[in-house]
């Protein structure tokens, strides 16, 4: 890796995970950080550790500082985003799942228990009722999928167009620099 | 044995005769060890009885010392409540003194720094005795009666000066701040001062000791002084040895130790930096690579800074060399460091001025009061931290009724959540009353500033009663129309980047907060 030059540069070091990296180089680009090194992280093998620089005088940095920490939230909450986006549907469907196989269960033991007519209704019951509890379950957590996916696309799409937004307000700061 | 057995038998047969009568044994006797026995049950009810007694004699004893103790703690209360402490502590104290009566009086005396900051005081008076030849004499600005008022109570306060005669710039960031310093670094000759209360290893501390490493090799004067407090965590050994070992002399203030002494509460908060006597810097940011947004904490750092070139920088000069002699307890001829300054032409009153426990009053929030006093178009305010005593709150309130435009900015995101929790829940009582509170989006405001028509003040004191009573802090006040026009667009560029709290996203809506931050206010006067 060069050595850094800091007196006539700044740097910043990102980690980013494999998947978003490409995005990251581009929106980086738009507040004029020009990447240096790319390194893979000594742990995790989807995730890069990027090193950028920019000059050091440029102008409108106060600006475009404060226009990147807001991207750079965006792009956090994008990635949260993506991590949770199924999260209250699997949860459901597990509980759901769990609760089923534990009535069938139920059922189960009861008829291998007992022999009695009164045991042997109640354990079809239950088994009935577990069935329809996995089912059900199923099909709502299912439903429940289908609207996150959904819900995530209109987020992270208002989100993607933010950043646009943001990168745009910045290169506009940084044609100022490029003029000079 | 048997020959005694047999005498007694015989005996005892002899004097009975025969009839079957009964015959009386006669058993061997270990008379010592009885007698051992009876001893150690007396020694052991001996122990007892001293136990019981010394328990009831505690018991007594407390009950005796519980009483003196809250005698003692109603009289300190009385002395609290007579002294000069601000209301807010007052109440706060009068609160521990009764809930703790045990042991109440002895902290309040342990954290008066008449008793235990007794001597340090006493040597900064001294020092200030000493070196009082080296300020300059009070003279009138040619200002509005505002701005004049508040010089002579600068000068009367602490004997700080006025000056003209100096050029004054600001710097509405960190970074910026920091790309000038460095400029004018490079062209160093005779001294560099910088006294900060964060330095911290990083991109900035390697620029910086680079650059003045060989400024010291080539003769130059380099002096830091940090704050062992604000720099423990962040400022390696490392650092410390690579600038010693580069011919930088380097202080610490109040070294950080483990133990239960009440000076370590008082911290040197300061941050200036001055060149040749003949720049000064002065502001908000610390030596670390957030106040220039090189390093993520809390968002954007918002910080500022101001320039002084001229006559003024005898005033930071002053302040810094008085510090230095506080910590290597030697006395220094000033007079090679002052009056070296460069001739500005310019009628702007600057006058650079100290606070700290040196001083018999609270300078720095006295500054405060007489420029929101002095406001009659405008009062903006930016700050971390809220935490003001009931005289600055009733200002402001009184201020806003008048028809006053009164401002605050704070944080957005907050870097210590208690702190912040109570800035939002005094600055939203305000909200009530008419002042205009913003919080900076994703970012940490971490400037100082106060902003009137006729005035601003620029520098390290918060606007809480840490940096009012218990730290040593510097600031400018300054009356140049350039400065007021710069600090003044500042202000209105972070208005556009910021939220304004108004009724429906007011925290104190929420029950939660509102007690919290009620608690909170308990211990408000130790933030």
């Amino acid at each position: 890796m060069e050595k850094k030059d800091y007196k006539k540069y700044d740097y910043i070091n990102v980690s980013v995970k494999e998947k978003r990296a490409e995005e990251l180089e581009e929106m980086y680009s738009a507040f004029l950080w020009e990447q240096t090194a790319c390194e893979e992280h000594s742990r995790y093998y989807d995730i890069y550790n990027y090193t950028f620089r920019r000059p050091k005088k440029i102008q409108n940095k106060d600006d475009l500082q404060y226009l990147q920490v807001g991207a750079e939230k965006i792009f956090n909450k994008m990635d949260k985003l993506s991590r949770e986006k199924h999260a209250f549907s699997s949860v459901f469907g597990l509980t759901m799942g769990i609760l089923g196989v534990a009535l069938i269960a139920g059922g189960i033991t009861l008829l291998c228990l007992f022999s009695t007519l009164l045991y042997i209704i109640s354990a079809v019951l239950f088994i009935v009722a577990g069935v329809a509890v996995c089912v059900l379950g199923a099909v709502v957590a299912r439903k429940l999928f289908i609207r996150e996916n959904n819900r995530y696309k209109i987020v992270y799409s208002a989100d993607e167009r933010q950043i646009i937004e943001i990168c745009k307000q910045a290169m506009a700061l940084t044609e100022s620099n490029d003029a000079e | 044995m048997r020959n005694s057995t047999q005498k007694i038998k015989r005996y005892r047969k002899s004097r009975y005769g025969d009839g079957g009568k009964a015959v009386k044994i006669r058993t061997e006797r270990h008379g010592l060890l009885y007698f051992k026995t009876v001893i150690t049950l007396l020694l052991v009810a001996l122990q007892a009885c001293i136990f019981i007694g010394f328990y009831v004699f505690l018991g007594i004893a407390f009950w005796i010392y519980l009483v003196i103790s809250f005698c003692l703690s109603l009289l300190t209360c009385i002395y609290c409540l007579s002294s000069n402490k601000n209301g807010l502590s007052k109440a706060v104290w009068i609160m521990l003194l009764l809930l703790g009566f045990s042991f109440g009086f002895i902290l309040y005396f342990m954290s008066d720094e008449r008793f235990f900051f007794y001597k340090a005081k006493k040597r900064y008076v001294a020092i200030s005795e000493r070196t009082a030849v080296y300020g300059n004499a009070y003279f009138e600005p040619n200002a509005s009666l505002t701005v004049k008022r508040d010089c002579q109570y600068l000068y009367n306060s602490g004997k700080f000066a006025a000056f003209n005669d100096t050029s004054v710039k600001y710097f509405p960031s960190g970074a910026q701040l920091f790309d000038d310093v460095l400029e004018r670094l490079e062209s160093a000759e005779q001294f560099v001062f910088m006294e900060f209360f964060i330095v911290s290893d990083g991109a900035l501390l390697d620029r910086l000791t680079s650059l003045l490493s060989q400024k010291a090799q080539s003769g130059v004067d380099v002096r830091l002084i940090y704050d062992d407090f604000g720099s423990h965590r962040v400022f390696s050994r490392k650092a410390k040895k690579r600038i010693k070992s580069a011919g930088i002399k380097l202080l610490h203030y109040h070294r950080l130790k483990p133990q239960f002494r009440i000076y370590q509460n008082y911290r040197d908060h300061r941050k200036m930096i001055i060149v040749d006597g003949k720049t000064a810097y002065t502001g908000g940011s610390n030596l670390a690579d957030e106040y220039t947004n090189e390093k993520r904490m809390y968002g954007y750092w918002k910080d500022t800074g101001i320039r002084l070139d001229g006559k003024g920088v005898d005033g930071f000069t002053l302040i810094f060399l008085r510090q230095w002699e506080y910590l290597t307890k030697s006395n220094e001829d000033y007079s090679p460091y002052l009056n070296i300054y460069e001739k500005f032409e310019s009628s702007s009153v600057v006058v650079p001025y100290a606070d700290g426990l040196d001083f018999k009053k609270p300078i720095g929030k006295n500054v405060y009061e007489n420029v929101i006093s002095g406001a009659n178009e405008r009062l903006w305010i930016m700050t971390p931290y809220f935490v003001p005593d009931e005289t600055i709150t009733g200002l402001l309130k009184n201020k806003v009724a008048a028809g006053v435009d009164v401002r605050i900015i704070l944080p957005g995101t907050p870097d210590k959540l208690f702190i912040y929790m109570v800035s939002r829940n005094n600055a939203e009582k305000l909200m009530e009353c008419g002042v205009k509170i913003y919080c900076m989006n994703n970012s940490f405001v971490h400037s100082k500033l106060c902003l009137s028509e006729n005035c601003a003040v620029v520098g390290s004191i918060n606007f809480d009663l840490r940096s009012f009573y218990q730290q040593f802090e510097c600031a400018v006040y300054t009356n140049d129309k350039t400065a007021l026009s710069d600090i003044a667009k500042d202000f209105e560029d972070t208005f556009k980047k910021s939220q304004v709290i108004d009724e429906t996203n007011a925290k104190r809506r929420k029950l939660y907060n509102r007690v919290i931050a009620g608690v909170l206010q308990v211990v408000a006067p130790l933030m």
